[in-house]
């Protein structure tokens, strides 16, 4: 596959319009392709290969058979479901299938969009944003592996007068973060906290944590970048759900002087896709509703804060 | 939260079916043989004096507003000067078993009903109208490219100038028509028939008045039997109040809700009529409600928010019986009472008060399906007003209908009012506006053109491929087409000879209304009748529009679209191959319809294009139809709004070139195609306000469906007031919100009794879902759904 050379495009997953559950009113949120981390439970796996995919969409295939006709590696087959289904050994990637199927089954993750073309779609909300106090989100993947896009992607809204919220995992270059969170329309930075114990989050993101929380730090030392930070923390049972780490974490934002935490259970939206990028993800499960409340409580009494459950099915 | 007379009178609601009964079908039947031979106006007034002066007293247990419409309870009353014979008796054995809005019927109603139909047979309007229209727009009505309205109905939709019946009282009403009858010297025809007129209006005045007084005696005479002391007093409140109204205004609240009521059950007295709505309801009672809760404390707030409660659930107690094609295209025995809140005055300040609020929760409390409500939104619309109504939408209740009051007054401008009474604009029919509180007659439902229909003859060369029969205009062979502006002029010329037909034959069944059935009193407490001495059906109200409607909008426009980017731009098929693929319902040709689903645009998803398409369509629509002058000197008045005729139109027309299978029903109203709108629900709202609605004279009406996740807490009310305004503010004219979840619905199929309070809206009114039949409730299930699950 095809790296995405040209600075003045990224690799957009998709433009969610009506996001109501990624920072404050009714917001557009673009996803970017391509992140560092690999956790095992991503939700969105298909945008952490950075570069460009093929995805399968078995809901919509109607087995017409014209893509196995026509795919020039002899890649694509009928599984036992009757749907389509893509050898990834030996698809080459040149997207023949993509073009002839009518029916969307089989689509490429995601499209090559300059910022004209992203601001396009998220000013057309704009007087939603307006009236609800809300605005873009960049998320992904990582948005800030994508610094330099994302850097004049925010200035540009700015100039059109739309407010930013970066979601974020931390992983990247510190100046970076630094650099967008200080832009005045930035308004909010969800930021992750897959687990505060470097081994556990080296076990689940395959990365050490190091970076995270260094950036985390820097953040919360300037006050009013400090104001901006809303934690958001994946919950999976048994994984990154141990009370004496949340205890640990709640110490820390304490320390760190931050106010705001979002918890968001696991759910198993991220199998299937996985599945259709032919790939394997495992099946973990969210704690219960019982603990989840506990967890919640340990944040406002041991943390002294603002605590919210998000993304629920 | 309701009160336990309340609870009371809303479980006997929902536990009782509708039923037809015979008692006024055979006293007017008496009064057409006795009274036969007076002036029409006159015979007419008499007709209903008859069955005033004989028809059942019905005081209910717990009732404090009074007056039915029959003799029974949720009893429905047949008109047959309106509705053929034939059906009435060939159905009569069906209504209590059809799946769509049944009726139940006793066995002597049934055997007095059969009795007298015998003397009716042939006689109707709508056995009429059969012979009376041109033989082309009787076969085009009964393919189903078009309706003509009028053919079994009342003509008239009016909403009552409230204001002035309860300032002057029915003794005024029949003053000022005796010193009219005084200050006339009959120089001709026309003279004579506003004497008429006048003389008719009298007669119905009285035989209002004699009702309300037998009334005054059965409240009495029920009180003398009563043992409970409370009841006994409440009887003869009752009793006082109906001597008072509806001769005299009313001297407090009780009694000019009792007035207003009298009034409405009169309507459905003399004809079949819907759409008879409460208008700005909390403007003209203000005065009533001010004088006695707030100023002289005669009435508690609860007492007065239970005898609103009380009208509304009188409300619920009228019907007009419907024959298949109408119960299914009208489903839901929706009555279009429609209560406005809110709003200007007509000087332009807030209109807001105590009272609108009181409305509102009357309505959130009762959760029944009439009176629907309007809240009228403008930049000095209170929060609060604007939070209530969005809460009522976030529990579900699809109610109140949210109103762009800057919309609505270019609307009614259109119409030629002034700036005041464009102010003062309520609603007239379901969603279309209509100038001065009261001074309308938006005459409804001139007719549908069917839009499937019109693609079919453009691609058949005016061929109905249903039928094999040339129906259409032969605009050429589509083969031939060069360009899609070729496509769109033979379209253009197929859509405009269709509503020139529908205008035709709407023109022969209104002179045939002006000369047979002349509304009285409604048209009497319309602006403008008692001082022209003409009814609305002679144009006698201070202004008169009569509504074009339209089927498939939508798949009007993605078809165009998809000619466009896969036949001409594209080139992925040809038109033969095209015109194949739809003639044969896209069997084996899976990939041909997927192809046309998922390539060119679709309405709904903020897509410039195609919402261009959409707009330049139904622009060539009212500029034109908006011309044409009606029969009574009033105008044709155009709107983007189907109710549920979409189904019936789409069930008869075949696959359309926007993927659209064969049979299946087009869009909803101005929404997109079901399921065509995937970019979620404020492109959407951004599509269907992009269409310039302010130019359509009677208005959009727009159907959003939440999913609850969607709209949760207090966030949730922030996107519910978010997206309400910013349709507004991008000249969307009505919004109503579902905020159901599939899984509910599903529910509610299954296990009706539990789910006996689920509303949904349905094209402009509201409806029990468990009440509707199953394939309503699957259109329903299936409607766009607008909350994806979140990605992230």
């Amino acid at each position: 596959m095809n790296d995405i050379k040209d600075p003045k495009t990224a690799l957009v997953g998709s433009i969610q319009k009506f996001s109501t559950e990624d920072g404050p009113g009714i917001r557009t949120t673009v996803f970017f392709k391509g992140c560092p981390l690999e956790c095992l439970w991503c939700h969105n796996p298909e945008l952490i290969d950075f570069r460009q995919q093929i995805i399968r969409m078995p809901a919509s295939c109607i087995g017409c058979g014209y893509c196995i006709e026509n795919c020039p590696e002899k890649a694509i087959y009928i599984d036992e479901e009757k749907k389509v289904d893509i050898d990834r050994d030996l698809c080459s990637g040149c997207m023949e299938c993509v073009d002839i199927c009518y029916a969307d089954a089989i689509r490429p993750v995601a499209k090559a969009m300059t910022i004209d073309e992203i601001l396009y779609e998220v000013e057309q909300d704009k007087t939603f944003y307006d009236n609800t106090g809300g605005g873009m989100t960049l998320s992904g993947g990582e948005m800030l592996s994508h610094f330099e896009f994302v850097d004049l992607l925010i200035d540009r809204a700015g100039e059109r007068d739309i407010k930013v919220c970066l979601d974020t995992s931390g992983y990247g270059d510190g100046d970076h973060l630094e650099k967008l969170a200080r832009k005045s329309n930035v308004e909010r930075i969800l930021y992750d906290m897959k687990a505060i114990d470097d081994e556990v989050h080296r076990k689940c993101t395959g990365h050490s944590n190091e970076i995270i929380l260094e950036n985390l730090i820097r953040l919360s030392d300037v006050p009013e970048l400090s104001e901006k930070i809303q934690m958001r923390m994946p919950l999976v049972s048994g994984v990154n759900d141990n009370r004496e780490m949340l205890e640990r974490t709640a110490d820390f934002y304490r320390k760190n002087g931050i106010k705001r935490v979002t918890l968001l259970p696991y759910h198993d939206l991220g199998i299937s896709k996985q599945r259709n990028i032919g790939k394997e993800q495992k099946a973990f499960s969210p704690p219960s509703d019982g603990y989840v409340e506990e967890i919640k409580k340990l944040f406002q009494e041991r943390g002294d804060m603002e605590v919210d459950i998000l993304g629920k099915l | 939260m309701l009160n336990k007379r309340i609870q009371r009178m809303r479980e006997k609601l929902w536990n009782t079916r509708p039923c037809i009964t015979a008692e006024r079908l055979v006293l007017a039947t008496e009064a057409y043989k006795k009274f036969a031979g007076d002036a029409i106006p006159v015979f007419r007034a008499k007709v209903v004096n008859h069955i005033m002066e004989n028809m059942t007293t019905l005081i209910m247990e717990d009732e404090l507003i009074v007056g039915t419409a029959t003799n029974k309870y949720r009893g429905a009353n047949l008109h047959p000067e309106f509705q053929s014979s034939s059906w009435y008796i060939s159905d009569i054995d069906e209504f209590p078993v059809r799946t769509k809005d049944p009726y139940d019927i006793s066995p002597e109603d049934r055997d007095q009903i059969l009795e007298t139909l015998k003397y009716w047979e042939g006689k109707s309007m709508e056995d009429l109208s059969k012979t009376a229209l041109p033989a082309h727009i009787e076969e085009c009505i009964q393919d189903d490219i078009i309706t003509v309205g009028l053919r079994n109905g009342v003509s008239g939709e009016t909403t009552c100038d409230h204001e002035k019946l309860l300032t002057v009282g029915l003794k005024g009403y029949m003053e000022e028509c005796e010193k009219n009858i005084a200050e006339t010297i009959c120089t001709c025809q026309e003279d004579q028939e506003k004497i008429n007129y006048w003389e008719a209006c009298i007669i119905q005045c009285k035989g209002l008045i004699t009702y309300a007084h037998r009334m005054a005696d059965e409240a009495e005479k029920q009180a003398k039997q009563c043992k409970d002391e409370k009841r006994k007093k409440e009887l003869l409140t009752i009793a006082q109040n109906c001597r008072v109204v509806p001769e005299n205004p009313p001297e407090n609240f009780w009694q000019a809700l009792q007035m207003v009521w009298f009034a409405h059950v009169y309507f459905h007295i003399e004809v079949c009529t819907t759409a008879n709505g409460f208008g700005r309801f909390d403007q003209y009672m203000w005065p009533f409600y001010k004088k006695d809760v707030i100023d002289e404390k005669n009435l508690s707030e609860e007492e007065a928010l239970e005898l609103l409660e009380c009208l509304y659930l009188k409300s619920c107690e009228v019907y007009e019986v419907r024959d298949k094609w109408y119960a299914t295209s009208f489903a839901g025995y929706p009555m279009w009472e429609i209560l406005v809140v809110g709003g200007q005055t007509r000087d332009g300040k807030d209109a807001t008060n105590e009272l609108s609020y009181v409305c509102l929760e009357a309505a959130n409390q009762l959760k029944t399906t009439q009176p629907v409500m309007a809240v009228r939104v403008w930049d000095g619309t209170p929060e609060k007003l604007m939070r209530m109504g969005c809460k009522m939408i976030q529990e579900g209740q699809a109610n109140p209908g949210f109103f762009n009051d800057y919309a609505a007054m270019k609307m009614t401008m259109g119409k030629g009012c002034t700036l005041e009474e464009a102010r003062d604009w309520t609603i007239v029919g379901c969603i279309q506006p209509g100038p001065g509180g009261g001074a309308t007659d938006g005459s409804p439902d001139a007719g549908y053109v069917n839009m499937g229909k019109m693609i079919e003859f453009v691609l058949h060369n005016g061929v109905d491929p249903d039928t094999g029969k040339l129906m259409g205009l032969q605009t050429g062979d589509p083969r031939e087409f060069k360009d899609i502006e070729e496509f769109k002029d033979a379209l253009k010329k197929q859509i405009l000879h269709h509503y020139e037909l529908v205008a035709t034959g709407y023109r022969i069944m209104q002179s045939m209304h002006m000369t047979r059935y002349p509304v009285i009193f409604a048209s009497m407490v319309t602006k403008g009748c008692v001082e022209s001495g003409r009814s609305v059906q002679h144009g006698g109200a201070k202004y008169s529009t009569a509504g074009l409607f339209i089927t498939g909008a939508a798949n009007l426009a993605d078809s165009i679209v998809a000619i466009e980017k896969c036949v001409f731009e594209d080139k992925d098929l040809t038109m033969d191959e095209l015109i194949k693929a739809v003639d044969n319902n896209f069997e084996g040709q899976e990939r041909i319809r997927q192809l046309l689903l998922n390539k060119p645009e679709k309405f709904g998803n903020d897509r410039e294009h195609v919402d261009g398409v959409y707009r330049e369509m139904m622009h060539f629509i009212a500029d034109n139809v908006q011309q044409w002058p009606d029969a009574r000197g009033g105008r044709f008045s155009f709107n983007v709004h189907s109710q549920t005729v979409n189904v019936s139109h789409g069930m008869v027309c075949g696959a359309t070139p926007d993927g659209r299978l064969a049979g299946e029903p087009f869009c909803d109203n101005a929404s997109p195609m079901m399921g065509r709108d995937v970019s979620g629900p404020t492109a959407t709202v951004k599509s269907v306000a992009s269409m310039g609605q302010g130019d359509f004279h009677d208005g959009a009406l727009f159907n959003l469906r939440f999913d609850p996740k969607g709209v949760e807490g207090e966030k949730g009310l922030d996107s519910i007031e978010g997206v309400i305004k910013t349709y507004f503010k991008h000249g969307g004219e009505h919004i109503q919100i579902n905020v159901v979840d599939d899984k509910t619905l599903k529910a509610a199929q299954k296990n009706p009794e539990h789910y006996k309070g689920l509303m949904v809206r349905v094209a402009g009114y509201m409806a029990y879902f468990t009440e509707l039949d199953k394939s309503a409730q699957d259109t329903i299930i299936y409607r766009t759904t607008h909350f994806k699950q979140a990605e992230a």
